[in-house]
């Protein structure tokens, strides 16, 4: 008999068909997996944390068992947020949005003013039935044309995060009442590279504009009036103008980066001890929690600072939102029916960990709410919040306004280029006006 | 006082050191502080002090990731879609510089200079009507619509790459196996491919490459989590505001191991083929 030799060329050859071989065989598996047409596609926008994103899972298939849905019937696709935009512009190119997704304001108003969105005012109704009814001041962003677009799924109120021990070395109880003690306190709890107030100045849309409207607010400034007309022009803007820029340039309690942060830059900056104070939802103090960060303790929740025109935190809901293309819209609003009913929406507001306050204000009396006494103080700052649009809502050209970050970088202008505040609020407004006229909205 | 050759050829070697050791750090220290943060714990990434060495080292962010997330998956995805792009790249490539390079036919030019306008589209223009024909041809939300995505990209560069190397051949070659019986398939195949295996290489590693760290068609022609690839995965470390940064690092240094072997086993001939046109008129 004769013994074969195998060259290296030929073991190459057999590595190769090996490989693939390997490589093949679970891709037959998975192409056959995709030749399906699902009759709900829900597009999870993971938020919370794990607990929290596997219980909308579990409750999606559950929703999908009693309607007799297989398993390929319902599609969940996690889509991470910052990808929403992208994907979700190419969905409505080809036609084939998802049935229900989370949507924020931006994004509500957005596809709802497009037309993408069906009126999910009866299970508006419904919810409002319930014990204790819903926070209603949630509903006038989701309502266009007598029509709601969006059923408000949790209201994300931001906090001050305030290290109580830093101000209590500076000499302080707790955060000062106003912005000019805020300033005071601040220029000795800053000793650099540690920082007072980890302001979010990036140009980027929510933290920023967020930051920038706690300190215009309290002295009694807005973005829009209660027509919903560009209303930033005031004395009061410019005073609050001045104010950061004192913050900035000359009392320089501010980090010189933040001009350049994204949405993280001020939950890395309190989360790694380099500031005392960020106004924020609770994402930092469920990462302080999640951690086991030695300044947890330390961390209390806070309104931020006032004026004048009082002391304002500032808020924004969340809906879920059914688009017009849904091929089953009674299948799609039933997921959301069975996401808010109050069992199952309990469960998940307290899985999410504080990110969210409840809709129904009866689930305020939960154990949950107590069982941490930094809540205290994000309810009380949940009960002084205020939109950002606030005494207006949310149109097409604020929603551009706030997207491309058009105030902000006024702000910005006035902090780098030495802008006088006089002007960078005038030319902010009149930014505003050029584009509420481009798409045709009062002004 | 005039400088001696010796000083001037010593000062001269100083500052090339200390630009060498500059740009050896300033490549280096991204991977380094990959692989570091890979082993921290999270309280210490986000700690108070810099640590430029973990000080409790572990190994649970990668625990995290083969064992709460579905990395490996995107990790097989990715293989199978870099590898048949890279061989599919490769065979319509080299089929398509030949002809162009040695065929005569009405508009052959014009196809050659399409080839590089094609590559210079950019794909943030093409992925909504990229998933328009995906979609209507059935491969959206699978891995062949992302293979034949990917060689729109690859097959035009891939080819202008290679049209480079085979006109460096000289079609005497060529003549003399045509004269001796061979057909052009035959001349492609055991004259030319075998002149230009450095070509091909250099061609490979850019298909795989490419194909192994796209992201926008990805994220939009598959959105099921048994048909991502990494680069899509990565970015669910990222959950609004918070960063997991752990998992995110060892996320990322895993999935640049394959490009790196790749590079190392061919190394030998993408530096000749990198360097193949620069002594040839």
């Amino acid at each position: 008999m004769t013994r074969r030799i195998y060259s290296r060329r030929d073991i190459g050859k057999f590595g190769l068909v090996a490989a693939a071989t390997g490589i093949a065989a679970p891709y037959l598996n998975i192409r056959a997996a995709y030749a399906r047409d699902a009759k709900l596609v829900f597009w999870l926008q993971p938020n919370f944390n794990k607990v929290a994103d596997d219980l909308l899972v579990e409750q999606a298939k559950e929703y999908a068992r009693l309607k007799g849905l297989s398993g390929n019937d319902l599609q969940i696709e996690v889509v991470p947020g910052g990808e929403v935009a992208k994907r979700m512009a190419a969905a409505l190119e080809v036609g084939a949005p998802p049935d229900v997704t989370r949507a924020n304001e931006e994004d509500l108003t957005k596809w709802g003013v497009a037309g993408h969105l069906l009126d999910v005012t009866p299970i508006v109704n419904e919810m409002k039935g319930r014990e204790g009814g819903i926070n209603e001041a949630s509903l006038p962003l989701a309502m266009m044309n007598g029509q709601i677009f969006g059923a408000p799924m949790g209201i994300a109120a931001n906090a001050a995060h305030v290290r109580a021990d830093k101000f209590k070395e500076a000499g302080y109880d707790g955060l000062p009442k106003t912005w000019e003690e805020f300033i005071e306190a601040s220029k000795k709890v800053t000793k650099p590279p540690f920082y007072a107030y980890g302001m979010a100045l990036g140009l980027v849309p929510s933290d920023s504009l967020g930051d920038v409207m706690s300190v215009v607010s309290a002295y009694g400034g807005n973005l829009i009036d209660e027509k919903n007309r560009p209303a930033l022009q005031s004395d009061a803007t410019v005073t609050a103008f001045k104010l950061i820029n004192t913050m900035y340039n000359d009392a320089k309690i501010i980090p010189r980066g933040a001009l350049s942060w994204d949405n993280s830059g001020n939950n890395k900056a309190f989360q790694s001890g380099q500031v005392a104070y960020a106004l924020n939802p609770t994402s930092i103090y469920s990462s302080l929690i999640a951690d086991k960060s030695p300044f947890l303790d330390a961390t209390i929740l806070e309104r931020p600072p006032g004026g004048p025109a009082g002391r304002f935190s500032t808020a924004s809901t969340d809906y879920y939102s059914v688009f017009k293309k849904s091929p089953n819209p009674e299948l799609a609003m039933g997921l959301i029916q069975h996401f808010m009913k109050p069992e199952n929406y309990s469960r998940f507001i307290v899985e999410a960990g504080g990110r969210y306050l409840p809709i129904y204000p009866a689930q305020l009396k939960d154990p949950f709410w107590t069982s941490k006494p930094a809540f205290a103080g994000l309810l009380e700052a949940a009960r002084s919040a205020r939109s950002n649009y606030a005494p207006g809502k949310l149109t097409p050209a604020l929603s551009e306004i706030v997207n491309r970050s058009m105030v902000v970088e006024e702000v910005q202008n006035m902090l780098v280029k030495g802008k006088d505040p006089a002007r960078a609020v005038a030319d902010a407004h009149k930014t505003m006006v050029e584009v509420y006229k481009r798409l045709g909205e009062p002004t | 006082m005039a400088m001696s050759q010796q000083t001037s050829t010593r000062l001269t070697r100083g500052v090339g050191a200390v630009a060498l050791v500059v740009l050896i750090v300033w490549t280096v220290a991204p991977l380094y502080w990959m692989v570091v943060t890979s082993l921290k714990v999270n309280s210490e990434i986000y700690g108070e002090q810099v640590t430029l060495w973990p000080l409790k080292p572990t190994l649970d962010n990668y625990r995290v990731l083969f064992e709460e997330t579905n990395f490996l998956i995107y990790f097989r995805n990715s293989v199978i879609v870099a590898v048949v792009t890279t061989m599919l790249s490769l065979v319509c490539a080299a089929l398509g510089a030949y002809a162009l390079t040695r065929l005569n036919f009405p508009g052959r030019r014009f196809f050659a200079r399409a080839l590089v306008y094609t590559y210079l589209m950019p794909s943030s223009l093409l992925f909504i009507p990229l998933l328009i024909i995906i979609r209507g041809v059935g491969l959206q939300n699978t891995l062949e619509g992302l293979v034949f995505s990917y060689l729109g990209f690859t097959v035009p560069f891939c080819t202008w790459l290679l049209m480079g190397y085979f006109m460096s051949i000289p079609i005497e070659l060529e003549e003399s196996a045509m004269v001796d019986g061979c057909g052009r398939l035959g001349v492609l195949f055991r004259i030319v491919i075998p002149l230009t295996v450095p070509a091909l290489a250099v061609v490979a590693f850019f298909s795989f490459t490419l194909a192994w760290n796209e992201f926008i068609y990805a994220s939009v022609l598959v959105s099921d989590l048994s048909v991502r690839t990494i680069p899509t995965g990565i970015p669910n470390f990222i959950v609004e505001d918070v960063f997991f940064w752990g998992p995110m690092m060892a996320s990322t240094l895993i999935s640049a191991v394959p490009p790196l072997v790749v590079y190392f086993l061919f190394q030998r001939f993408l530096i000749t083929g990198l360097t193949l046109g620069a002594v040839k008129g």
